[in-house]
């Protein structure tokens, strides 16, 4: 078994350098006579997978019937293959191991890409398009973002992206793709450093990154131009560079690159700062509850540190990130207590009603359990021979928070989302307790192989295929974009990036032009998206009750004046689809409860109110000045 | 890798970026913009793998460690640097990046030179071991990934191309905004999206005016605009008509009179 700890010494090692001794770099090729021949071969068949994916994107959007039934097939020819290979015993080479990983690294960034391959469409990254505009425009960190207000406090994402579009002259759709692809290879490569420091042994390493991959939100969320990417592989670096700091020499240059790592998460992502404390912090325990001398005080040196900073930030930079994590917090009390009430998931208020695909839900749940099944086992396995390392409590007790997402997903009326955000952080320990356990797995399959047994050949050799497959489709069908979302296609009434069309974003675009930044709108949840980020509105989310159909009655007046809109933006395709999403607006009473669509007579309703003015008419989409209204009166 | 294979322990070599990384950064600042961006990039290089050998020399780090730190430190100079400069109330622009970047970089080469021959600095690395056909197989891997590479570009080339040609309903839209200090008139805009050029006649009716009536034809993509004088107290309607003949509204605005 290769130890946790860091070996210093090598009996076959002793005139290669610490890192390849460190790495496992030195070991000789085995049983794989004649060169990793297999590679050529997997990039062939993965880029196949990925061709048949933008086959059904292509079917998606064309309404070609049939075609889109190659999502799956190619999403499966994309990923298997790869991680067959970084299973394999067969893969006696490191940088074939680097390789795959790079591999993935590629298709996957083909296939998120590839949804919407000349816009940005997707709503979390058009805020931070917004608020890199912003930079650019006014020279400035601090110019209001209203699609986004809380980014204006961690800017260390749109200062990258100014930074770049700004040198290099490359428009900023560019440059965010540009980025965004830097900064998800980053996480892929400060990943796999991680797994080679504390693992010490490369192909855990690349089984890890493997087993990564597959987590929910890998493809497409986490590869998105939002902050939480530049903060993730950062997070990753921090906990790298205090492994680092075992090593002898260079400590002054490496505590400057931990303190260049914490400073980085601290500055650019809110929840991943917390991460960051309480992650160093568990690692400090650890360090503190099995002491010894000398150098397991840096732990707790990084963890004062981070906490320093991240306190520091939000108490003077950054005060408003309570109030935006508030609501989160909200939604988890209101699931505690709805739990008590015996309401689960979508059975609780607010719940979503959109169901998942039966097979998809299988798909979830079986790649839920065999993780689970992983983390015992590695837990099992690990325990006993290295209690004594203090990294091995902290990674077994971060594998297990895969019970609470799980349970979290189940439970709470958000918990799909909430859980696919956590998944982020907690596939990191899932991924390297699942890839230990799977190297000693495949290592003891090959010490007691029977050939004679051809049942249980057969069995041995399909096992890790499935696996592979329902580990894959479990993260892709639990992650982002969900079911109705999966393929780009025509207009989706509050379908997020399904309804980011040429008509919503010209209304947007007039918005700004025509009346300047920074008015107060209300709006369907479309509107609230492409108003605030191409149109630079400061928009306001609890308006259904400006959609009720009872024009300017009291509770909107009072509505209008408390919240001071002036502006109301009006979807009549609301009228004509049930939303994609379960909810119409961004906050929604009627979330997951609507039957019919909004009556066209609700939606015109202004129309018949004093005093307003119908100020842009597209067809679909009317825009109202409500001034001087009855609704402002 | 040996001394003559390690570019960082060759004094000329260092001497030469070491002078070199101001002019990329001259060049990045004020520069045309293919040498901006060569110059941006080449000291955005300088600084992440300089600065990784300053910050943590080769021994004890692998290829891959080695790579991921040359790529995070550009990254982090730029977001850090950035977040400092607007803490001192500096424009943000450019010229700004360009200095930044260039200082860093030089700051790294010359702190790599500083460096350069101390006894902690190992002279033999291994290198990886590198992943090449071997045994006549050099077609099989050519073949493979260029039928890879061809797949990844036709499935670029159909997202790119279905994606630029997906149809959306076609539209038309029409505003009115009161403009001026005083709102004495309405801006009016007329913006087809129509699949071919087409005929609209808008008529435009201030107060208890009789309208007036204009036709335009538009190609797709293209903004009529018209100011038209309206005191405040009048309401203005626009309604917009598509073709010549018909009756039925295609497009309509109103605005209600302010002040009265």
């Amino acid at each position: 078994m290769v130890p946790i700890r860091l070996p210093t010494a090598s009996p076959s090692g002793r005139n290669y350098p610490a890192a390849a001794r460190a790495t496992g770099l030195q070991r000789r090729a085995g049983g794989d006579v004649g060169g990793p021949v297999a590679f050529p071969l997997i990039a062939l068949l993965s880029s196949v997978g990925t061709l048949a994916v933008a086959a059904a994107y292509a079917a998606g959007r064309e309404g070609w019937p049939y075609l889109s039934a190659l999502f799956w097939p190619g999403q499966l020819l994309v990923y298997v293959p790869i991680a067959l290979r970084a299973y394999s015993p067969r893969l006696t080479a490191s940088a074939e191991g680097f390789a795959l990983l790079l591999l993935l690294f590629v298709q996957q960034t083909l296939l998120f890409r590839m949804y919407s391959p000349l816009a940005l469409k997707f709503p979390d990254e058009l805020q931070h398009w917004r608020g890199t505009v912003n930079v650019i425009q006014s020279g400035r960190l601090d110019q209001a973002n209203y699609s986004l207000p809380v980014a204006v406090h961690y800017p260390g994402l749109e200062a990258l992206g100014g930074a770049v579009s700004a040198s290099t002259g490359l428009s900023l759709t560019a440059t965010a793709f540009i980025v965004a692809a830097l900064l998800h290879l980053l996480l892929v490569c400060a990943l796999y450093v991680l797994c080679l420091r504390i693992r010490a042994d490369w192909r855990v390493a690349t089984l890890a990154c493997v087993i990564y991959a597959a987590n929910p939100l890998f493809m497409f969320f986490d590869a998105m131009y939002i902050y939480q990417s530049l903060a993730l592989p950062f997070l990753l670096l921090a906990v790298w560079a205090l492994r680092l700091l075992r090593l002898p020499g260079h400590a002054a240059g490496r505590w400057v690159v931990l303190l260049i790592a914490i400073g980085m998460v601290t500055v650019s992502h809110h929840v991943t700062s917390f991460v960051m404390v309480a992650l160093l912090g568990s690692l400090a325990a650890a360090g503190r509850c099995r002491p010894r001398p000398g150098r397991e005080l840096q732990p707790v040196a990084a963890w004062l540190i981070a906490t320093a900073a991240v306190l520091a930030w939000v108490l003077l930079a950054a005060r408003d990130v309570f109030g935006y994590l508030a609501p989160v917090a909200g939604y988890l009390g209101d699931s505690a207590t709805g739990l008590l009430h015996g309401q689960l998931g979508g059975t609780a208020p607010g719940g979503a009603s959109v169901a998942e695909p039966l097979d998809e839900r299988l798909a979830a749940i079986g790649a839920l359990g065999i993780l689970a099944f992983l983390v015992l086992r590695g837990s099992r396995y690990l325990w006993p021979e290295r209690h004594a390392e203090p990294w091995t409590l902290p990674l077994i007790g971060g594998a297990w928070l895969i019970f609470a997402a799980g349970g979290l997903r189940f439970v709470a009326s958000d918990g799909a989302e909430l859980s696919g955000r956590a998944s982020t952080f907690i596939y990191i320990p899932v991924a390297l307790i699942a890839a230990i356990v799977l190297h000693d797995i495949r290592r003891r399959g090959l010490d007691h192989h029977d050939t004679g047994r051809r049942g249980l050949a057969l069995l041995d050799r399909a096992t890790p295929v499935v696996a592979a497959a329902v580990i894959l489709m479990g993260g892709v069908a639990s992650g982002w974009p969900p079911a109705w979302d999966r393929l780009p296609g025509p207009h989706l009434a509050a379908g997020f990036e399904r309804s980011v069309d040429p008509q919503g974003i010209a209304a947007a675009e007039w918005a700004l032009s025509a009346i300047g930044p920074g008015h107060r709108w209300a709006g369907d949840l479309t509107a609230y998206t492409l108003l605030a980020t191409i149109g630079d509105q400061n928009t306001v989310r609890g308006v259904a009750v400006l959609f009720d159909g009872r024009g300017a009655d009291a509770a909107a007046s009072s509505f209008v004046k408390r919240q001071d809109i002036e502006f109301l933006a009006v979807d009549l395709r609301d009228s004509m689809q049930l939303p994609a999403s379960g909810a119409y607006f961004p906050i929604d009473p009627n979330a997951g409860r609507y039957s019919s669509p909004l009556p066209r007579t609700d939606l015109t309703a202004p129309d018949r109110v004093t005093g307003v003015s119908l100020i842009y008419d597209s067809g679909d989409i009317d825009l109202y000045d409500l001034r001087g209204s009855a609704y402002d009166g | 890798m040996t001394v003559e294979g390690d570019p960082f322990a060759r004094s000329g070599w260092l001497a030469t970026v070491v002078v070199a990384v101001p002019l990329l950064g001259v060049a990045d600042a004020v520069g045309p913009r293919p040498f901006a961006v060569l110059g941006f990039a080449a000291n955005l290089t300088v600084l992440g793998v300089a600065g990784g050998r300053a910050l943590l020399g080769r021994a004890g780090l692998s290829a891959v460690e080695r790579a991921t730190v040359a790529l995070a430190l550009p990254i982090a100079v730029l977001v850090l640097g950035t977040i400092a400069a607007a803490a001192l109330r500096l424009h943000l622009d450019r010229p700004l990046w360009a200095a930044l970047v260039a200082l860093a970089a030089e700051a790294a080469a010359v702190g790599v030179l500083s460096r350069r021959g101390q006894p902690s600095e190992p002279r033999n690395p291994r290198r990886w071991r590198a992943m090449r056909p071997q045994g006549g197989r050099g077609i099989f891997w050519a073949t493979s990934l260029t039928a890879a590479g061809a797949m990844l570009a036709a499935a670029v080339a159909l997202s790119v191309w279905t994606a630029g040609r997906q149809s959306y309903p076609v539209f038309s839209a029409l505003s009115a905004m009161r403009a001026g200090g005083a709102e004495r008139s309405v801006e009016i805009e007329l913006t087809s999206e129509e699949a071919a050029p087409t005929r609209f006649i808008v008529a435009v009716a201030v107060g208890s005016a009789r309208p007036a009536s204009i036709t335009l034809r538009l190609a797709p993509g293209v903004t009529w605009r018209k100011t038209v004088p309206a005191p405040t107290s009048a309401s203005v309607t626009v309604v917009a008509y598509r073709g010549t003949r018909s009756r039925v509204p295609y497009r309509e605005v109103h605005l209600v009179p302010r002040g009265t």
